[in-house]
């Protein structure tokens, strides 16, 4: 049996800690918190930088003759993009000439803020979040779209504090996006993580004509979130002809695991 | 004397906020085995068993609390859950674990990194995760359990290897023959 002294560290530790919290629940902490936040993401950044890289080179493994294969595939896809692109630009350049015709101002409040990840979301029960070194004070909220450098949808943020906020990622369970895909009736519909690994797109009417390698952007519902922003790839189709809808899933374009500098999107 | 004990407190109090922040961003950016090492827990139960219990609360209290402020977990969770568990480790080592050897130390290592997860886990439960399976019949629990329970055993071998060979603290090594 332990007896209790005067002094006992536990009984100290434990009114502290009761302290602590009574003074963090009424925002006392909060100027403290910033400090010490501020002072420590840069080298938190570095320490995740250099976690992520020790991960990177541990698990990079790869047969020669999958990268060769990968490589083929990869230059058919560029052949194709290059067709694809030089279509884009006539269609920019026309919708230009329309818009200066229809006297259409088309301005755009979106503003970017570039942000570094610090650490992995440990509140993530798989582990698929981040935290980034920005938060309210950078302008940011929950909603909000975070994407990485080639603009390709990452994820979402989820929580902000005043200087670091948490986003969940698109492979997150519960990291919901209003989505569309870029087939002839643009289908709308609700994405979601599945797993960590992939995203699932559910609820798509049986009606609906899709294909693997459809592109999924952002429909722009809600307003956080400008529409357009390629969030993937339709992987599989599940069809049941007996089922009022079906189901796809969406493989992102981007190694999720491999993120160090994200940007916001901020209407 | 006054000054070299300011100067000790002083690095203490960063030399605790360095580990923190090097369990908070370093080591979850690992692949997922070595991701699951809790170097804080491992540091904290060293210092109570090599040293006295009111370091070891003070590590756990600066640790715990700037822990809390980085993460968005809810205050307090990791506060709460280092503190009980030194106390848990206070109370097995004066009622079982009563000579500082080797084994002592591992084994010691090995009941609180259980009894830190259980701990942890019970208030991410009760607190987060209520409507949800209980935590003992996830099966991640028990993976995430067996990985942490890997690691934290490789750094309290290093951690005991190295206390071994600069100070006498830890003797016997190994249990004496009686």
């Amino acid at each position: 049996m332990i007896k209790i002294k005067k002094n006992n560290p536990f009984i100290v530790a434990v009114v502290v800690a009761g302290l602590l919290l009574f003074f963090q629940a009424l925002g006392w902490l909060r100027p403290l918190e910033n400090i010490l936040t501020n002072a420590v993401k840069p080298l938190a950044g570095v320490l995740y930088n250099w976690g992520s890289d020790l991960e990177v080179s541990s698990s990079d493994g790869v047969n020669p003759a999958e990268l060769e294969a990968k490589i083929v595939d990869l230059q058919k896809e560029v052949a194709t993009l290059i067709v694809a692109n030089s279509k884009s630009v006539e269609t920019v350049s026309e919708n230009k000439k329309l818009r200066s015709l229809l006297d259409f101002s088309a301005s755009s409040d979106w503003q970017v803020v570039s942000a570094g990840v610090i650490a992995r979301d440990e509140t993530a029960e798989d582990g698929s979040g981040l935290l980034i070194n920005r938060g309210m004070r950078d302008g940011l909220r929950v909603g909000l779209a975070v994407v990485n450098e080639e603009g390709i949808v990452v994820g979402q943020i989820v929580e902000v504090k005043d200087t670091i906020a948490r986003i969940c990622l698109t492979t997150s369970p519960g990291c919901q996006l209003a989505a569309a895909i870029q087939n002839e009736s643009k289908t709308q519909g609700l994405t979601d993580g599945n797993l960590g690994l992939t995203i699932k797109m559910s609820y798509i009417p049986q009606l609906e004509k899709i294909n693997v390698g459809d592109t999924i952007i952002s429909s722009g519902l809600g307003g956080n979130i400008p529409r357009g922003l390629v969030i993937g790839r339709v992987a599989s189709i599940f069809n049941e002809s007996n089922e009022v809808w079906q189901e796809a899933t969406i493989e992102p374009l981007v190694d999720l695991n491999r993120l160090t500098i994200v940007a916001v999107i901020i209407p | 004397m006054k000054v070299k004990k300011i100067v000790k407190f002083i690095f203490f109090i960063i030399l605790i906020f360095v580990i923190t922040l090097v369990q908070f961003s370093f080591i979850p950016a690992l692949a997922p085995l070595p991701a699951a090492a809790n170097l804080f827990l491992v540091v904290a139960i060293f210092i109570l068993f090599f040293f006295d219990l009111r370091l070891a609360t003070a590590a756990v209290i600066l640790g715990g609390f700037f822990w809390d402020i980085l993460s968005f977990n809810f205050f307090g969770f990791y506060l709460f859950s280092l503190v009980l568990t030194l106390l848990a480790a206070y109370w097995i080592m004066r009622a079982w674990l009563t000579n500082r050897s080797f084994y002592a130390w591992l084994i010691l290592m090995t009941i609180m990194t259980i009894i830190y997860s259980l701990i942890a886990s019970l208030l991410l439960y009760f607190f987060i995760y209520s409507g949800q399976t209980f935590f003992l019949m996830n099966g991640n629990f028990w993976q995430q359990l067996f990985y942490q329970l890997v690691d934290n055993f490789i750094l309290a071998l290093f951690l005991g290897l190295l206390a071994a060979a600069v100070t006498k603290r830890l003797r016997p090594f190994f249990l004496e023959k009686s």
